[in-house]
């Protein structure tokens, strides 16, 4: 592969990476959990540095870069996509979320991972996603009430 | 919290444990995409030094490789290869956590192989030139195809993105990636033409600097390409494929950057020998008549001079040709339509040089990346002295600077009157006017061979002869001396 680009866009690239890079795998990771989210993660950051000096100059790198992601990985049968809390170093949480969290609809987990986990506001989900402010507060809700039932808490 | 406890499970405690787990959640997919999580174990912690050259390791393509029905460790070992390559390609271009995407995309799969579909569809219109063939290599919005192979076993699969990004990808006989390659149209990206993916065959050099030529492989649904070649040096393999006008479409490696004083060719042989034998050379044209004309803006069938073709003026002519004065040796010129092929390509660079030559298989230039070798010609004036003693003076015109530092003596003709000049170097200032070159040499044949040397490096070899139409070079050759 060759990238033969300007060489001074790398500064750059590393300043949006640390500002996107978090919530895009936060957000990749409540999409799609382990597997396809680190493909997608891999390829919005590959991009990225393969067309750094064109996402730099975008008004919204994180969503464009999100969307890359998306179209950019495969949709797979992950056996645990999703895996228990003390797989992921976090064995305090409530075993049974991860199961639950995957029962949700793509579109809510995205929401509901950006908004209530991420601490995004709606705007800001909205603007990763490319959906309406209305839309992901509808999601959030919805995917909030449908975790609550399913986990039987209280609201 | 360490089991279900739905009772004392309350809202904000869902908030607090959906962020806790949601962050070790994308802490984990970030540590895995970094780690390259999916590789075989001996491909983690093999992967080299991150650097911003791309190297394409082509050593998977030599023709001694291990062959299909080797026992079960050959194969594996081969599939090894193949993904360590992907691993050494994917390394030389991502810098951080993206290195492993590429490796992630090509390994994920449950057989560790990308299969290759058996009947792809073959209408280059189907997707922007490309093909879909369904293969679990690039994302769904990515046209494939499959252009030719490697000795049966390796295929060559070149693909488009709707952005324009192309991916050419070698798969061994197992479906496994052998190398792979990823560039784009973009002017940042100046080296892959974008044109129609015409593509039937591979020659590459591999590290070692033998020359392996690929067969070539007609390709249904593919139309006319004749050749693929590669530029190369020893240590830096680059792969081109090249179309049948010699258009370069695509290459992988290291980009075309000219490389300055760095010579190429390390063997003392003659670079530019024929691959073909002589007798299957027949006629001489003076011009290529155009039939890939997605770039060149010709239209199929139209016979135009080569320096028409020029395709950028940053990256010069992509396309080799028969410029005036030098013919370009064919072995089916179409008596109806005039079309001519070239047969093969060299592709070299000149320790004095800064960019590639191209010349056919007989060693003929017939072009360059960056200067028409049209400008280069050659004429001879026969003279009559008052004593009755006939001599020629030979003019060669050049504005590739190749030729700036080449002095001039005449070969075979000891008592030869050369113009000033006599193996010395020539200076770009003296041998430059108005950004040509002018050579002179002067000899008692009226037909004769010259030889341009330049140093010890590089000899030229002008052959001069008389036509109907008048004196031309009609060939010049390159070599190293022994």
């Amino acid at each position: 592969m060759a990238t033969r680009q300007g060489g001074g866009d790398e500064e750059g690239f590393d300043v949006l990476i640390r500002a996107v890079e978090p919530r895009l795998a936060r957000a990749f990771a409540a999409a799609y959990g382990r597997g396809r989210g680190e493909e997608a993660l891999g390829e919005a950051l590959a991009y990225a540095w393969e067309h750094r000096a064109q996402v730099l100059a975008m008004a919204n790198p994180g969503g464009f870069l999100y969307r890359v992601g998306q179209s950019r990985s495969r949709p797979r049968k992950e056996v645990r996509a999703f895996p228990e809390p003390a797989g992921v170093g976090v064995p305090e949480v409530e075993p049974l979320l991860p199961t639950a969290f995957a029962e949700l609809s793509e579109r809510q987990r995205e929401c509901v991972g950006l908004v209530v986990a991420d601490g995004c506001s709606y705007q800001e989900a909205a603007d990763l996603l490319g959906i309406t402010k209305a839309s992901v507060q509808v999601h959030v809700r919805r995917g909030v009430e449908s975790l609550r039932q399913r986990l039987g808490v209280e609201a | 919290m360490t089991g279900p406890d739905l009772t004392g499970f309350r809202g904000d405690d869902l908030e607090r444990d959906l962020a806790t787990y949601l962050d070790a959640l994308a802490d984990d997919l970030r540590e895995r995409a970094a780690a390259g999580e999916g590789l075989t174990a001996p491909l983690r912690g093999s992967a080299p030094p991150v650097d911003d050259k791309a190297v394409v390791d082509l050593e998977t393509y030599t023709a001694d490789r291990p062959r299909h029905g080797d026992d079960e460790g050959a194969s594996n070992e081969r599939a090894s290869r193949g993904r360590r390559t992907l691993w050494l390609v994917a390394a030389s271009v991502l810098l951080i956590g993206a290195l492993a995407a590429v490796a992630i995309r090509a390994t994920q799969d449950d057989s560790n192989s990308l299969p290759i579909a058996d009947d792809p569809p073959t209408s280059p219109e189907a997707c922007g030139g490309g093909y879909l063939t369904g293969t679990a290599l690039l994302a769904p919005d990515v046209c494939v195809g499959t252009f030719g192979s490697i000795d049966d076993a390796i295929q060559i699969v070149f693909a488009t993105s709707p952005d324009g990004v192309r991916t050419l990808a070698a798969f061994t006989e197992e479906g496994c990636i052998s190398a792979w390659d990823v560039g784009s149209t973009s002017q940042q990206d100046p080296w892959i033409v974008p044109t129609a993916n015409r593509v039937h065959g591979v020659r590459y050099v591999n590290r070692a600097g033998s020359d392996v030529v690929a067969p070539t492989i007609e390709v249904p649904g593919v139309d006319s390409v004749r050749f693929a070649a590669l530029t190369d040096r020893p240590d830096y393999p680059e792969l081109s494929l090249v179309d049948e006008n010699g258009v370069i479409i695509g290459t992988s490696g290291a980009s075309r950057t000219p490389r300055l004083n760095e010579p190429s060719v390390q063997t003392p042989s003659c670079v530019g020998r024929p691959e073909l034998a002589p007798g299957q050379l027949e006629g001489m044209v003076r011009e290529v008549v155009v039939r890939a004309s997605a770039v060149l803006g010709a239209q199929v069938g139209d016979a135009c001079p080569v320096t028409d073709l020029e395709v950028d003026p940053d990256r010069g002519p992509a396309v080799a040709f028969s410029p005036p004065g030098i013919g370009v040796p064919v072995n089916d010129t179409d008596p109806t339509t005039g079309e001519c092929r070239l047969l093969a390509w060299q592709v070299f660079r000149l320790p004095t040089a800064t960019y590639p030559l191209y010349a056919d298989q007989d060693g003929v230039v017939v072009g360059d990346s960056r200067t028409p070798v049209a400008d280069l010609r050659a004429q001879v004036d026969a003279q009559t002295s008052d004593a009755g003693e006939a001599s020629s003076t030979l003019s060669c015109q050049a504005s590739s600077a190749a030729f700036l530092f080449f002095g001039v003596r005449p070969l075979g003709s000891s008592d030869a009157v050369v113009d000033g000049v006599d193996t010395a170097l020539a200076s770009i200032d003296e041998w430059s006017s108005e950004g040509k070159t002018w050579v002179k040499v002067r000899s008692t044949d009226v037909e004769d061979t010259w030889e341009l040397r330049s140093g010890d490096d590089v000899v030229a070899t002008l052959i001069a002869r008389e036509t109907e139409e008048g004196w031309i070079a009609d060939d010049v050759r390159f070599c190293r001396p022994a």
